[in-house]
């Protein structure tokens, strides 16, 4: 009996051992600010970063389906033009993990996005048609979930899908399905050196934002930076990118100490930095998993320990408040930052605000710009086929909310710049906010095309 | 290992140790695997984070744990006493679902995104420990761990309820036939185990944060110290949460794919070497 009770409880606990280390899987490829499961991850991890945490996996799972509200609809212009399909949408993405508060803020921002062009008269004088799906982070949900947008619900523009994994393991789907994507928090060049002509990147990838961090190393007082890393391909990419820089720099980095995603307690690791003799630190950890480090970095004083704090997609507006004071003076790259000055932009954050009563941040006006462009790129071809669309998009360029942008035709990369930041007290709502203290433009920060 | 590293360890195996003590002594009683242990904890949480804003984080400490305390009276009369003899994998089920709900519910309650819930004042900070600087809330969370499994294992082996509920979990038929009233019995064990998940939660807010996926998180390893300290043993589980916990500082200094396994790797040559664990069935 003894043993009986005892293998089934082993049982259970290693089902739920699978089920969270699967969720972990999609959390720990997030890889824009993490955009980390999340769950963040994490959860996750996911964080969601979540844990690791997190959620138990499962399939995907449509969350809601509507068509635009009748009004919209009726604001829009009155008939079809010709034989033109309507545009259809679809945005999948992580609710649940780590990675949950960025998956919300896609699609309401997709929900936004929609509504406003509905209200303005749709897209080639047809309302724009909108359908939301759940994925679970991981890159086989993301392949069944694109499937069924695509074969079942008609919709053949995708976005929202959230970590590198998923996007790579969905891309050499596209074509036969006839699908574009865009992808608009994946930032591995890996995505880029595919060269695929279905995918449109519009985020600065890790080396571009890696890249433009190195501008502020000559500015700070550090010379020598320890490093704390997410044990993630992204986390490795940017250490190794980072590392490039510092010695660029003639400055110096120590080897980085790795941490897995959903890291519960980072007392030792925090414990192994204070005593690096390092006097400036590097942080790669995304959404969940940045706010437990900084909220324990926070108990031990770690930040006091060094001159300079850099980071790379570590703090951004959404996590101010649960990371709190200690991450004042944070150096970070900060993709978007809602004081753009260009109309597009003013227009943007005018809506938003009226909206939803706050500044839109980078997650929210990437996956605005990526629309924009698109509405844009429908209007230019006269059609909602996607492989005239897609060849069109690969030649658009326009005003956006970020100025004057253009995709590179070769690997379907969004030309903008990055900017840094650094967290500084502000009248906000969490007490925090940016200040942009040096802008890279797209010409000297972007790599080469490099197809592989 | 240095000052600062043995008191990270002890410190997370106290957490863990709170945590434990209740999922073990459920079991001992109730033979009941508590899966939505990990929900309870990070319910805890968000409650705290609820009235420490309303009051203060002191108040917290004291009515999370009487909340949950009062859910598990409602869990035990309306659930796990409807489910005394059904398989022990069905009665894991059913708390692994209600885990599932519990979860969503407070994503429902608290949002999505992480939470914050500030130290007080008074514990905020760091304290010389043989002339180590030590997070002040950290020593508190371990004395409060430590104290409060302590007077769980006196309450178990001096109390006279104590002394029935290591009776009904030796043999729930014989207890009652002697007069105990099991059914009290049970919900006294269950609101304690309760409470504690809930303390821990409140405890591990300052300590750990406030995020969607606590529960889950903490409750892998909670499980793992459950089987390797004698499955319904409070004692054997306090011992191997100080265990794992110390394991798990260790392992902050491997490989990160190497550290993920070091729990894993522990409960394989427990159940390898001693199948029954390491306390075997005393409750206490």
């Amino acid at each position: 009996m003894k043993t009986s009770r005892l293998l089934a409880i082993l049982a259970a606990l290693f089902l739920l051992a699978a089920a969270c280390s699967s969720t972990d899987d999609g959390a720990d490829t997030a890889d824009d600010g993490s955009a980390e499961t999340t769950e963040a991850a994490a959860e996750d991890e996911p964080t969601e970063d979540e844990p690791a945490e997190d959620e138990p996996t499962e399939d995907a799972e449509e969350a809601t389906e509507e068509a635009p509200e009748a009004t919209d609809a009726d604001d829009a212009a009155d008939a079809p033009a010709g034989d033109v399909e309507p545009l259809r949408i679809a945005s999948i993405t992580a609710l649940t993990g780590p990675l949950a508060v960025f998956g919300e803020a896609l699609q309401t921002t997709v929900e936004f996005a929609v509504e406003e062009v509905n209200e303005a008269g749709g897209v080639l004088g047809m309302p724009v048609e909108l359908v939301l799906l759940e994925s679970d982070g991981t890159p086989d949900a993301a392949v069944r979930t694109v499937e069924r947008a695509v074969q079942d619900e008609g919709t053949p523009y995708i976005t929202s899908i959230i970590t590198t994994p998923e996007t790579l393991a969905l891309a050499p789907e596209l074509e036969a399905l006839d699908a574009v994507f865009l992808s608009v928090t994946s930032k591995s060049q890996e995505i880029l050196q595919q060269c695929n002509p279905r995918v449109f990147e519009f985020v600065q990838t890790n080396p571009q934002s890696v890249g433009a961090l190195g501008s502020v190393l000559g500015e700070v007082e550090a010379t020598e930076y320890a490093a704390i890393v997410i044990d993630q391909a992204t986390g490795v990419d940017m250490y190794a990118s980072f590392q490039e820089s510092v010695e660029a720099a003639g400055l110096s980095v120590q080897d980085p100490i790795y941490v897995p995603p959903g890291t519960a307690d980072y007392a030792q690791q925090i414990g192994d930095l204070q005593s690096s003799g390092a006097d400036g630190l590097y942080v790669v950890l995304f959404g969940g998993d940045g706010i437990t480090f900084s909220q324990q970095a926070e108990q031990f004083g770690l930040f006091d320990s060094f001159s300079t704090v850099l980071s790379t997609n570590f703090a951004s507006e959404p996590l101010f408040a649960a990371m709190g004071p200690v991450v004042t003076g944070v150096y970070s790259n900060v993709g978007y930052h809602s004081s753009l000055d260009n109309p597009a932009n003013e227009a943007f954050v005018g809506a938003w605000q009226e909206a939803f009563g706050d500044t839109p941040f980078y997650v929210e006006a990437d996956q605005y710009l990526a629309l924009q462009m698109l509405f844009a790129a429908v209007e230019e071809a006269g059609t909602t086929d996607p492989t005239t669309v897609a060849e069109t998009l690969s030649n658009l360029s326009m005003d956006s909310i970020v100025g004057p942008v253009e995709f590179r035709p070769d690997d379907n990369r969004l030309l903008r710049p990055e900017y840094i930041g650094q967290v500084v007290e502000a009248d906000t709502e969490s007490g925090l906010g940016w200040e942009i203290v040096t802008t890279a433009e797209a010409d000297d920060a972007v790599p080469p095309v490099s197809c592989v | 290992m240095t000052i600062a590293s043995l008191l990270n360890g002890l410190t997370y195996g106290a957490l863990l140790m709170v945590l434990a003590s209740g999922l073990g002594l459920m079991f001992g009683l109730r033979g009941v695997m508590n899966f939505a242990h990990g929900a309870l904890f990070m319910l805890g949480a968000y409650l705290a984070t609820t009235v420490a804003e309303a009051t203060s984080f002191w108040a917290a400490l004291l009515v999370v744990p009487a909340i949950l305390a009062v859910i598990g009276v409602a869990a035990e009369r309306l659930g796990f006493a409807h489910l005394v003899g059904r398989e022990i994998l069905e009665v894991a089920l059913a708390t692994f679902g209600a885990a599932l709900v519990v979860e969503h519910l407070i994503l429902e309650v608290w949002g999505r995104q992480d939470l914050r819930l500030p130290a007080p004042e008074a514990i905020t900070g760091a304290t010389s420990v043989f002339g180590t600087p030590y997070p002040t809330y950290r020593l508190f969370v371990l004395v409060v761990g430590v104290g409060l499994t302590a007077a769980l294992l006196l309450w178990v082996r001096r109390s006279r309820i104590g002394l029935y509920v290591r009776a009904a979990s030796h043999d729930r038929e014989t207890t009652a036939m002697m007069g105990v009233d099991i059914d009290r019995v049970s919900m006294v064990v269950v609101a304690i185990s309760f409470a504690l998940a809930g303390l821990a939660g409140v405890l591990a807010g300052p300590y750990l944060g406030v995020s969607p996926g606590m529960g889950t998180a903490i409750l892998i390893p909670s499980l793992i110290v459950v089987v390797i300290g004698g499955l319904g043993s409070v004692g054997g589980a306090a011992a191997a949460a100080l265990g794992l916990g110390l394991l798990q500082t260790f392992g902050a200094s491997l490989p990160p794919t190497l550290a993920v396994f070091l729990p894993f790797a522990a409960l394989i040559v427990v159940i390898v070497a001693r199948p029954q664990g390491l306390a075997g069935k005393e409750v206490a």
